[in-house]
């Protein structure tokens, strides 16, 4: 029992870090209709302001938490800006590619500036592990799992609410729903796309500050959170930020599920496995959004 | 037609240079002295700039390249300067072509192979069959090892006999009475030849059950193998891997029930950049060896007087750097100067071979470096350089050799 | 006032409206008549920046505002009721008049109050989804929509389609309202009769050519009007 208490915990750790990354893919998506496949990319180089603020620098940790978002939202839309904007009224696959191949161009000039196998970040809360008794047996919880994922849940949260409730929200999800009505209520297709931009890199931002300690930095994260927040993302319905959040952690919690109780290496064959099954049950997702228009 | 021309020695080069171009010539050519002129001897090294085991090659290239500076300003080998040839490589195939375009292209007189296992793996058979002199600096595996061959010699990592068998010394100094060891092991070259020698170690302790659990290169998920290490009460764990796998599995085991471990590292992941992902306060317990007697961060003399080398050269170093693999680079580039200095004028790759033989105790103050490796000796019957280990352990917040 | 000058508007090659000038002074209440596909809705959306004009000049209170997307143009004091209302089906009423607040803000967007004693049934369904109103009161909400930007003209394309004869009646006292307030409007109509009863003059299309222009009530008389109406 004790056992699989701390499976779970560890499960639900990496699957709010999946969580804030997929959160950042749907509001990018619903918003500009646009798969970032760069988004891991991002993810990266949030992980990456982390070691240099909090290592190379030597700054509180907060820093981190605080730059890294404006920093990678900031990227992200002189991204869109320079790159995607261009070619905005090119088809769909042209764009796919194109966030694709950003993405890898994210990676390789992060692994050609950094020569390193990995760059380490401490954890953002110290302490000894903490043993919580379950009768006879005890499990045992770190503080940066709890801080992870509370902190990562909470920005996930506060995310979601800036989107549903405030304003810059009410623009992105006007586009979303219905692009010339958004414009004839005055909301520009520029100023949203680079809001939306902002807001999506900002939460990958935070998501590598989160991810940093216990992924590390390197290439290699941008690509698994990538390929997580993509799961994540299609199994919560692809435009439900509340069902990216429950993707995310019921995809943390049945990796590490699988990892402990059937073998490693099966990992990613159960993510995949996972996103079939939901996809056979619910084709559109756990929280599909209502689509089409009325006439 | 009759040639009226006498047949100059330069024709005949020529046309042997041609034939052996065209691979008519056998190889192998005891009196090849290629990449060698009156006043430079070029040397060829390979290894990984970028990939997982960029860890490995970089440090190795910067390593060599500083010793070859330390070289060249001390006035260079009997007259001669050095000059390096670095090719990137990480995959198999990319060394075997790294070899080939070093020795056939660019006609190093010397191979240094500056890569992990895997490179030096690949490179196994290419090597023995041009008999270029090569210098195996990283790898441990049995591949590059086994059969003896005359042209190759080995640096600072000794085979996985002995290194396995230290570590396994380790766990028994710190746990008398350990009677259930893991071994945890990537499923990749370095630490499978590691891990042989780990199981061929214990394999001599009576009563020790021993749990083996593997993962895959770059793994940062440790779930399956730590919950096996938990289930089956291990009382200590011998890890063969880099320093992101094994911190990341010494960082997780509490999360998974793994309390009170002693954990032995293999020389590849005993590195500084370890100690942000465990946490310096849950260090302890956690030990390594080191292929050097010195740390990058231990304020001892001659590593000093290298930090100060490598910063004047390359400038504030990342995190992680220098390490055990930019040191080793240095010394044994200095090993390798002490063999072309005892060749003298025999600089051909025959006369290099059976120099090296005889080098004694060669280290970098032979030519004014500073002292930061064992010194090596060889024998026609022994090309390993060195054998001995320092033990290490993480004291106040830094690798410490504790024991040499 | 809006002002359009030789608006031209086209399709790759199809040329769908070819140099329309007309003028729409504070209070006037303009008709834009034709059949399908005599280029009306084109020259609308044109005018509100919605799609791109060819050639030609649109200005608002002497401001040019040729070729700004509809987003600058709306904010000038333009706004546009389209043809298949464009609403946010997934927002309440509410939060569907709060975005076009938010959206024009600056320009002194009007209070929400004033849209619902407009269209008391809007404040009665205030906390529905969009989407789920029924076809007038959706008409409703999206001419609600285009008021809270307080625009000087406001362009309506077929408000009448596909509405009840008892919704269409009261519907045309809301647009006298709008125009006696001092706002221009321009109408799109299929229905002859409620652009008798809104507008003062229009403007007939064929094949996106003006053919005829001039007081409502002599239009009634036209052959062509004729034509494309009752044909």
């Amino acid at each position: 029992m004790a056992e699989f208490i701390m499976v779970i915990i560890g499960g639900v750790q990496f699957g709010a870090i999946y969580a804030l990354a997929a959160i950042g893919v749907v509001v990018i998506h619903k918003a500009t209709r646009t798969v970032n496949f760069a988004h891991g990319g991002l993810v990266m180089l949030g992980a990456f302001v982390t070691y240099l603020v909090v290592v190379e620098l030597r700054w509180p940790y907060w820093t981190a938490y605080v730059l890294a978002p404006l920093l990678i939202g900031t990227l992200a839309m002189a991204l869109e800006l320079v790159i995607l904007r261009p070619i905005r009224r090119a088809d769909m696959f042209t764009v796919i590619m194109a966030t694709i191949f950003l993405g890898i161009a994210l990676s390789e000039t992060f692994r050609l500036a950094q020569n390193t196998e990995m760059l380490a970040v401490p954890s953002a809360v110290k302490g000894p592990p903490m043993i919580v008794p379950l009768g006879e047996d005890a499990f045992i919880v770190t503080a940066e799992q709890i801080w992870v994922t509370i902190g990562a849940l909470l920005t996930g949260f506060a995310g979601l609410a800036l989107f549903r409730y405030a304003g810059i929200g009410r623009s992105m999800r006007a586009m979303a729903s219905n692009i010339r009505g958004a414009q004839l209520c005055g909301f520009s297709i520029d100023r949203v796309y680079a809001l939306a931009w902002f807001f999506g890199g900002a939460l990958a931002g935070l998501a590598g500050v989160f991810a940093a300690p216990s992924k590390g930095v390197s290439p290699e994260l941008a690509v698994s959170v990538i390929s997580a927040a993509f799961v994540a993302a299609v199994i919560g319905g692809f435009d439900s930020l509340i069902g990216a959040i429950i993707g995310g952690l019921l995809l943390g919690v049945v990796e590490t599920l699988s990892a402990a109780y059937v073998s490693s290496a099966m990992k990613s064959a159960v993510s995949f496995l996972l996103l079939f099954v939901v996809l056979l049950w619910r084709p559109d997702g756990l929280f599909p959004e209502r689509k089409g228009r009325d006439v | 037609m009759t040639s009226h021309h006498p047949v100059t020695r330069r024709s005949i080069g020529l046309a042997l240079a041609t034939l052996a171009g065209l691979g008519l010539l056998p190889r192998g050519a005891e009196a090849n002295s290629q990449g060698v002129s009156k006043d430079e001897i070029v040397i060829g090294a390979l290894g990984a700039l970028t990939g997982a085991t960029a860890f490995i090659g970089a440090p190795g290239r910067d390593g060599i390249q500083l010793a070859v500076d330390g070289i060249n300003a001390q006035g260079g080998i009997n007259g001669r300067k050095l000059r390096l040839v670095f090719e990137h490589a990480f995959t198999p195939a990319e060394s075997v072509a790294a070899a080939k375009k070093l020795v056939e292209s660019d006609k190093v007189f010397v191979l240094i192979l500056a890569s992990g296992s895997t490179g030096a793996a690949a490179a196994a058979d290419y090597v023995r069959e041009t008999g270029v002199p090569t210098y195996n600096l990283y790898g441990s595996t049995p591949i590059i090892r086994k059969p003896f061959a005359k042209n190759v010699f080995h640096s600072v990592v000794p085979p996985a006999e002995i290194s396995g068998g230290k570590m396994v010394d380790m766990i028994f100094e710190a746990k008398p009475d350990a009677k259930r060891v893991g071994v945890l092991a990537g499923t990749y070259a370095f630490p499978q030849a590691t891990k042989a020698g780990l199981l061929a170690a214990l394999e001599k302790k009576k009563d020790v059950k021993v749990v083996v659990e593997e993962f895959d290169q770059g793994a940062r998920d440790f779930t399956s193998q730590l919950l096996s290490f938990a289930r089956q009460r291990v009382e200590a764990v011998l890890v063969s891997g880099s320093f992101s796998e094994a911190g990341f599995a010494i960082k997780q085991a509490p999360e998974k029930g793994v309390t009170n471990m002693t954990w032995v590292l293999d020389g590849s992941a005993v590195n500084d950049a370890i100690i942000p992902i465990i946490g310096p306060e849950n260090t302890k317990g956690v030990y390594g060896y080191f292929n050097v007697p010195y740390f990058p961060a231990q304020l001892d003399p001659p590593i000093v007087k290298y930090n100060e080398l490598w910063k004047a050269k390359y400038g504030a170093p990342p995190q992680g750097r220098p390490n055990v693999y930019d040191i080793a680079g240095y010394s044994s580039t200095f090993v390798l100067a002490a063999a072309l200095k005892k060749a003298g004028t025999d600089l051909s790759w025959a006369g290099l071979i059976s120099a090296w033989e005889t080098v004694k105790d060669a280290k970098p103050s032979d030519f004014g470096g500073p002292d930061v490796a064992f010194p090596e000796s060889f024998s026609p019957t022994d090309h390993q350089g060195n054998t001995r280990l320092g033990k290490a352990a993480i004291k106040d917040g830094i690798w410490q050799v504790i024991a040499k | 006032m809006l002002e359009v000058k030789d608006l031209v508007v086209t399709y790759g090659a199809v040329v769908a409206v070819h140099g329309l000038s007309l003028t729409v002074k504070a209070g006037q209440s303009i008709a834009l008549l034709g059949a399908n596909g005599a280029g009306k809705t084109s020259s609308v959306e044109a005018i509100a920046g919605l799609i791109r004009t060819r050639s030609g000049r649109v200005s608002i209170d002497g401001r040019d505002v040729t070729g700004h997307p509809a987003s600058t143009v709306v904010r000038r004091g333009l706004a546009l009721v389209p043809q298949w209302r464009e609403l946010f089906r997934n927002f309440s009423v509410e939060e569907t008049l709060i975005a076009a607040r938010t959206g024009a803000a600056g320009r002194g967007a009007l209070p929400l109050e004033q849209i619902y004693a407009l269209f008391p049934v809007l404040a009665e369904r205030r906390r529905q989804i969009a989407g789920s109103l029924s076809g007038g009161e959706q008409q409703m909400l999206a001419i609600g929509r285009a008021l809270v930007t307080n625009p000087r003209v406001i362009l309506l394309d077929e408000p009448s389609a596909g509405l009840a004869v008892g919704v269409v009646r009261s519907l045309v006292g809301i647009v006298r309202t709008i125009r006696d307030s001092g706002v221009g409007v321009l109408l799109v109509e299929q229905n002859l009769e409620i652009a008798q009863a809104v507008a003062e003059d229009c403007i007939v299309l064929s094949t996106g050519r003006e053919v005829w222009r001039g007081p409502m009530r002599e239009a009634m008389a036209l052959d062509a009007i004729r034509d494309a109406y009752f044909a």
